[in-house]
């Protein structure tokens, strides 16, 4: 007998017909991603997990208005951006400078070095702090969540080239930190 | 830089297809300067493959749970156009009845005005005058009653009897 694993379609439109038990599943599969999402970019765990639930409660209510049903992840993460950077532009109006400039700390050595998996965490931590909201952001969207620069761009509301620049930027200042040359 | 066919930094964010992928991984194995840089690209990528997702604190609310509960004005908002219908009938009704019934209507303005205050001197002189000339003909119709009644009584008294008179 062969099981096929429901897809986020079938239960879009499960949970459209009024199948609360579709929906609570669709939250029981995304709720972990989207956390960890919202944690990594607005770093705060209380602030993650309230943008989390406003996040589902928000695309529960404007479910009918998901046009194609394949696309919940990419506008799932939408809506959970928007909480995200509608925060931010209510405690730091600052914070929709584009790049900011490394703080100049000195370089962690990761390379070449061995280093406990704590102390990596805590190095990529740190590196991922100094990035941009919208470049760490990327960075969390590419790398952890495995979307395509397509989606990012859907997500972040921006040009295909917008997200390309800020992932290579990002990404050449964590090269420079957590990569360095031996 | 690099002289890689395809961007280095795409193929390690997973962009490139398998045949992309397959000509940078030949070109690296063949280029010094190529093979530095795919190896730290690489060590960045790993590095951040440590890092690991959070367990969440708390779960998220299901639908079933109270924070899912539609707020008082999408309460409200959601009965509104039973309310406008409800509203839009009354109206349809009212006016429709008003079409088909047809009432005469007529209005003086004058009459109007001077009921609310708001006559014009004109008018108001207008109606003082023809009530002067109804309290004229009014006082003429009771003089010439009175003289009337004299001429009466005194024709009567000629016609009396002489004991009468006496």
């Amino acid at each position: 007998m062969i099981f096929r694993e429901v897809e986020d379609r079938d239960l879009v439109l499960a949970a459209r017909q009024g199948d609360v038990d579709a929906y609570n599943r669709l939250v029981s599969r995304w709720e972990k991603r989207v956390y960890n999402y919202l944690l990594r970019v607005v770093k705060n765990r209380e602030d993650a997990l309230d943008l989390s639930q406003e996040t589902f409660l928000k695309a529960y209510r404007s479910l009918a208005r998901l046009e194609d049903a394949d696309r919940f992840a990419q506008w799932l993460f939408r809506i959970a951006h928007n909480e995200a950077f509608s925060q931010f532009r209510k405690e730091r109006p600052e914070s929709d400078a584009e790049l900011v400039e490394p703080s100049g700390g000195r370089a962690i050595p990761v390379a070449g070095h061995a280093v406990y998996p704590l102390e990596l965490e805590l190095a990529v931590e740190s590196a991922l702090a100094r990035l941009s909201a919208e470049q760490r952001e990327a960075v969390v969207l590419k790398v952890f969540q495995g979307f395509k620069f397509e989606e990012i761009a859907q997500i972040q509301s921006c040009p295909v080239s917008t997200v390309k620049s800020r992932l290579y930027a990002a990404f050449e200042l964590l090269r420079n930190v957590l990569a360095p040359v031996a | 830089m690099n002289c890689s066919p395809f961007d280095l930094r795409d193929y390690w964010f997973e962009e490139l297809s398998p045949e992309e992928r397959r000509q940078v991984e030949t070109h690296v194995a063949g280029c010094s300067g190529c093979h530095e840089e795919f190896e730290r690209l690489r060590l960045t990528r790993q590095a951040l493959s440590h890092l690991r997702e959070e367990e969440m604190p708390r779960r998220i609310a299901f639908v079933s749970d109270k924070v899912f509960e539609p707020t008082r004005f999408a309460r409200w908002w959601s009965g509104m156009p039973k309310l406008a219908f409800g509203l839009a009938l009354v109206l349809a009704v009212f006016f429709g009845g008003v079409w088909a019934t047809h009432p005469s209507l007529s209005v003086e303005t004058g009459k109007w005005q001077l009921a609310f205050g708001g006559g014009s001197a004109q008018a108001l002189a207008e109606m003082e005058a023809r009530h002067t000339a109804q309290m004229r003909t009014v006082e003429e119709t009771y003089e010439l009653m009175m003289k009337q009644m004299n001429q009466l009584y005194l024709r009567q008294a000629e016609m009396a009897p002489a004991s009468y008179r006496q």
